[in-house]
């Protein structure tokens, strides 16, 4: 686990290098995932990951232990996402300079027979970024609905009903998958 | 106030659509997940297979990038205070409050 002693986040000594890979190793991929369901766009989720890292490794002695260290770096993460999202639409003239709908790499027709995950990520794709977020945060990072708040600023009610509505959706989606 | 500091009974905009649910069935619905939900969206957003090890790299480098700036910056800076003492005139700077 990361250490808060740490002063000096530009002297790379042992110490605080192992410190900078275990901030890393720790929240890059729920920093993708955050970021990538926000923007849409993995090349830009990339982006995020590396800001997202920087800022937090250059704060982190600021950091004032409340909560845990993933939602405040997951926090970081969702701001510096929706600033990329606002810059990308404000650049935006035309509709085919918004981010695209990437596909991940190795996009399969289905996990086990189940979700025809093509027509979930359009589903995914179609629910408003916060919605989107909340569903990541709370199905795949696993986080409470208090830390859900602390990271998005939101109020609890609005977390819930937002999840059950995605969830919904999306869950819609994976049953029309399996039936066909 | 914080935003978290809202009671679940403050509804706002985004309740109107639930409103046929009580606290409690809302509760139970969001415990009952389809079990599938979770591993196909961790699918979808998958994270590629060398994010870490390229992460590590360009953060280092941005790191020591910035650590360069802000000594760069800061020297700048010594050097125009050290400037500023050097020319300003004694008589001015005993006006100075």
């Amino acid at each position: 686990m990361l250490s808060r002693r740490r002063r000096s986040p530009d002297h790379h000594t042992g110490a605080t290098d192992r410190q900078l890979r275990a901030l890393i190793d720790e929240n890059a991929d729920a920093i993708f995932r955050m970021a990538y369901s926000v923007l849409r766009d993995r090349g830009l989720a990339e982006d995020v990951v590396q800001d997202t890292l920087i800022t937090a490794w250059r704060r982190l002695p600021d950091w004032r232990g409340e909560g845990t260290l993933r939602g405040w770096v997951l926090s970081i993460a969702h701001n510096t996402s929706v600033s990329y999202l606002r810059r990308i639409r404000d650049q935006a003239t035309e509709p085919s300079r918004l981010p695209e709908r990437t596909a991940p790499d190795n996009v399969e027709r289905d996990v086990d027979g189940r979700a025809d995950l093509e027509a979930l990520t359009a589903a995914l794709a179609n629910l408003d970024e916060t919605s989107r977020s909340i569903v990541v945060l709370r199905d795949i990072e696993g986080l409470t609905y208090q830390q859900i708040g602390e990271v998005l600023d939101l109020p609890l009610p609005t977390i819930k009903t937002r999840l059950l509505r995605a969830r919904r959706e999306l869950q819609r989606v994976i049953r029309e998958g399996a039936l066909t | 106030m914080s935003r978290n500091d809202h009671s679940f009974s403050e509804r706002d905009i985004d309740d109107h659509e639930l409103d046929g649910l009580s606290d409690a069935q809302l509760d139970a619905e969001l415990a009952a997940t389809d079990p599938w939900l979770a591993p196909s969206l961790a699918h979808i957003l998958a994270p590629p297979a060398d994010l870490q090890r390229r992460t590590t790299s360009v953060v280092r480098e941005g790191l020591l990038a910035r650590s360069t700036v802000d000594t760069a910056v800061g020297m700048l800076s010594v050097g125009v205070q050290t400037l500023r003492l050097l020319f300003t005139p004694p008589s001015s700077q005993e006006n100075t409050p």
